[in-house]
């Protein structure tokens, strides 16, 4: 989306690629009110369904032809995405042992910035917005099936270590 | 990040993770907008200065703070045993693999 949006404003929402800025501010306003309005328990199957809802109401944003309507799309996405962020911070901190509390967040943390670096660069490839968000929603949809695949967490699991 | 747990405890660790969201959430809605509107007022340069004193304010906060010293007495020896713990911790559980993995491709869609 580093890539994306700044495309998606100028072609789709015919406002200017700086206007990317205003989308990535809508999804940060969208997650923040999203991490307290659909607080619940952690678990990796409401991370996983919070994933997967990203990746459907992402496909909603080609529909979008004015900046407004855009941002108000994006805003839902980062509103249905809060769960997702908030709970795997909680779940992290929840699993990791103590010990390795700092191994595991750097490991973490170091895979992310590949991970996003790799997906600015097929972005670039791609250089274009419908292709772009589809696959987003297709690998948000990987996501979602990786989390909801591990099932519930049980209480057990769920200690505070 | 690392030293959340030790700090809220574990009954407040949902609340602290839920703020720590939003305070990233925040940052990203409030500060290309301060940094838009400075670069407006005092030039682009200026406000990269401005950037990196922060980045060294930041720093010597976290240096001074007595929390950043709440961790367990147990540290690597060298960086690959810290790596090698790592990813044996994360490998061993489903959870952090779970989510390890999820957090991986949202990340992987999300640039």
């Amino acid at each position: 989306m580093a890539i994306t949006f700044p495309l998606y404003a100028a072609r789709t929402l015919h406002a200017g690629d700086h206007a990317g800025g205003y989308l990535w501010a809508a999804i940060a306003g969208g997650s923040l009110l999203g991490t307290f309005a659909l607080a619940g328990r952690p678990s990796l199957r409401r991370v996983g369904i919070s994933y997967g809802v990203v990746g459907l109401t992402a496909l909603a944003w080609p529909l979008a032809h004015t900046l407004v309507l855009g941002i108000l799309l994006i805003a839902f996405t980062g509103f249905v995405e809060g769960p997702a962020y908030s709970g795997t911070i909680a779940l992290r901190q929840r699993h990791t042992p103590p010990a390795v509390r700092a191994q595991v967040m750097t490991t973490l943390n170091g895979v992310a910035m590949v991970a996003f670096a790799a997906g600015a660069a097929i972005g670039g490839a791609v250089n274009q917005p419908l292709p772009a968000i589809v696959a987003f929603a297709v690998i948000l949809a990987l996501a979602a099936l990786t989390a909801a695949t591990r099932g519930h967490t049980s209480p057990a699991e769920n200690r505070v270590l | 990040m690392t030293t959340r747990s030790e700090v809220a405890g574990p009954a407040l660790l949902d609340q602290a993770s839920a703020i720590e969201a939003s305070s990233l959430n925040l940052s990203l809605v409030v500060g290309p907008a301060l940094a838009g509107a400075l670069t407006g007022a005092v030039g682009a340069a200026t406000v990269i200065d401005l950037q990196a004193a922060l980045t060294l304010v930041v720093a010597a906060l976290i240096a001074i703070n007595p929390v950043f010293e709440a961790r367990p007495p147990q540290r690597a020896k060298n960086v690959s045993q810290a790596l090698g713990d790592g990813i044996r911790a994360l490998a061993s559980n489903r959870v952090l693999r779970g989510t390890g993995a999820a957090s991986t491709l949202a990340a992987f869609g999300w640039d």
